[in-house]
């Protein structure tokens, strides 16, 4: 960039352009969106430089990007050449140093099987025990002669369970890194993720029952019964709550919620798709309900504006922002 | 109410005498056109007649030329602009091109965008304006230009940069 701007720049400032240009690439995996989200909440400054970042993305959304493009990117003429070599100072310093792109491993490749963002996935296991992967989910099958493990590494994934016809029964479990879901002849979902910055687990029971095992925790294990739900870490096990029906909606391709605030919709509609969904503070307590069709969700982000006093902004492929109409 | 002019009517009346031929002559000569040269002439001393604070002149002739340079790189880079834009119109497979002022809002959008960018290496420039305007990955970026994707990055990253920093300012 240029020299004479380097003055006016800041460190959060070059560090919202280098978050700017990670999410750009449409590699961010859920541990950088953890950690751009920890960057952002640490200074009010970082607020500030990566709203500073956003308006600059809402300037060049104001023009048709094909327009915009063969415009901007018109080479100068002989004129405008000649002119600039006589301005005072035009040095151009290299920007690298700014960009700290890294590319971390993820565990979730390893794993056997895996679901991408926005993408779901039947199968049916060697007992006859069925899986129904959810979005961005990854899985490994561990099956051995006294135990069946399917472990989560990420995602969440509805299980129903195969009534096995030998001799030595060998119990059915979810491992997850926070702890063991163990089945008792069942229909359940095991759901992991992370919310302010801890790593939650969600077991939804629809038939039949589970024993839950928090990895840190030597208590008996918690039961939990059809028609409820459990959210535990792996140091500590939260109260049961009822099962709600929509919380089974995914496996049919849909997203079913009542009165759910706009900011926690944004953030399980995000879920479905890559890139970031954002909600302005200022919208984020309006509330929603409705029932949403999984495979379409610029359709749903359309209803939205067309039910709610919200305006979407989409920057880029990877970039949808929820504002004030 | 009128604003305050710091800088005494009779000062400017002596710095046009003195150095409005030879700053229309000094223009000309890169210009080429007299008519603009004259254009021009008349807005460098209007510009300076705007200043709130005009600093003490040691160097006159050196002060109206950059004024001078600096609307000359502005004309010239808004009539690129102009010229560019309207072939891109011309080119749209669309018919609706707009009313003449909704034309002339994205003209002057599109110089302030051309500024935010001023100054940018050309392949930063590029990689930023294809990301940021068409949604290209960065695979199809570094290919298109001959770099890592690493680098696609860093240049988006630059860009963004200096796109801030100018806004602020």
């Amino acid at each position: 960039m240029r020299s004479e701007l380097l003055n006016q720049v800041t460190p959060a400032m070059q560090q919202a352009s280098d978050w700017y240009a990670r999410w750009l690439s449409g590699e961010m995996d859920e541990q950088a969106k953890l950690a751009w989200q920890s960057w952002l909440d640490a200074d009010e400054e970082h607020h500030r430089a990566w709203q500073q970042m956003e308006r600059v993305q809402q300037y060049f959304n104001k023009v048709p990007g094909a327009l915009a493009l063969a415009t901007l990117q018109a080479p100068p003429s002989a004129e405008r050449r000649r002119l600039l070599k006589h301005m005072i100072l035009l040095l151009a310093v290299s920007g690298s140093g700014y960009y700290a792109y890294r590319e971390q491993p993820w565990r979730g490749m390893l794993a056997d099987i895996r679901t991408q963002v926005g993408e779901q996935r039947k199968l049916t296991l060697e007992d006859g025990t069925r899986l129904h992967l959810n979005t961005d989910t990854a899985v490994n099958i561990v099956y051995s002669p006294t135990d069946r493990i399917v472990e989560l590494v990420r995602g969440e994934v509805m299980v129903e369970t195969a009534h096995e016809n030998v001799r030595i029964y060998r119990p059915f479990s979810v491992v997850t890194q926070q702890g063991m879901v163990t089945a008792l002849g069942t229909k359940f979902s095991v759901r992991e993720w992370q919310q302010q910055q801890r790593d939650l687990v969600k077991v939804s029971v629809f038939e039949g029952m589970v024993d839950v095992r928090p990895k840190g925790s030597q208590a008996r294990p918690v039961r939990v019964n059809a028609r409820e739900s459990l959210v535990f870490s792996a140091s500590q096990v939260f109260a049961k709550t009822a099962l709600k029906n929509t919380d089974m909606a995914w496996v049919n391709g849909l997203l079913v919620v009542y009165a759910m605030r706009l900011q926690d919709f944004a953030a399980e509609l995000s879920r479905y798709q890559s890139g970031l969904l954002r909600c302005d503070p200022a919208v984020a307590d309006l509330h929603i309900s409705g029932s949403f069709p999984l495979n379409d969700i610029p359709a749903i982000l359309q209803t939205i504006a067309q039910t709610l006093p919200v305006k979407v902004q989409r920057y880029t492929r990877f970039w949808t922002t929820l504002s004030p109409a | 109410m009128s604003r305050p002019l710091s800088v005494p009517q009779g000062l400017i009346g002596l710095l046009y005498q003195e150095h409005h031929a030879w700053l229309r002559a000094w223009i000309n000569k890169r210009l080429g056109c007299p008519n603009w040269a004259a254009d021009l002439t008349q807005d460098t001393f209007v510009n300076v007649l705007l200043k709130a604070d005009l600093p003490v002149l040691h160097e006159p002739r050196a002060y109206l030329t950059r004024i001078a340079h600096g609307l000359m790189v502005d004309h010239v880079r808004r009539r690129d602009l102009e010229r560019a834009y309207l072939d891109a119109l011309a080119n749209m497979t669309s018919d609706d091109i707009g009313s003449p002022e909704s034309r002339a809002l994205m003209l002057e959008l599109l110089v302030r965008l051309d500024i935010l960018l001023d100054g940018l290496p050309a392949k930063t420039r590029t990689a930023f304006l294809l990301a940021q305007l068409e949604g290209a990955s960065y695979q199809q970026i570094a290919t298109r230009l001959g770099v890592s994707t690493r680098t696609v990055g860093s240049y988006v990253a630059t860009a963004m940069l200096q796109c801030m920093a100018l806004l602020q300012a």
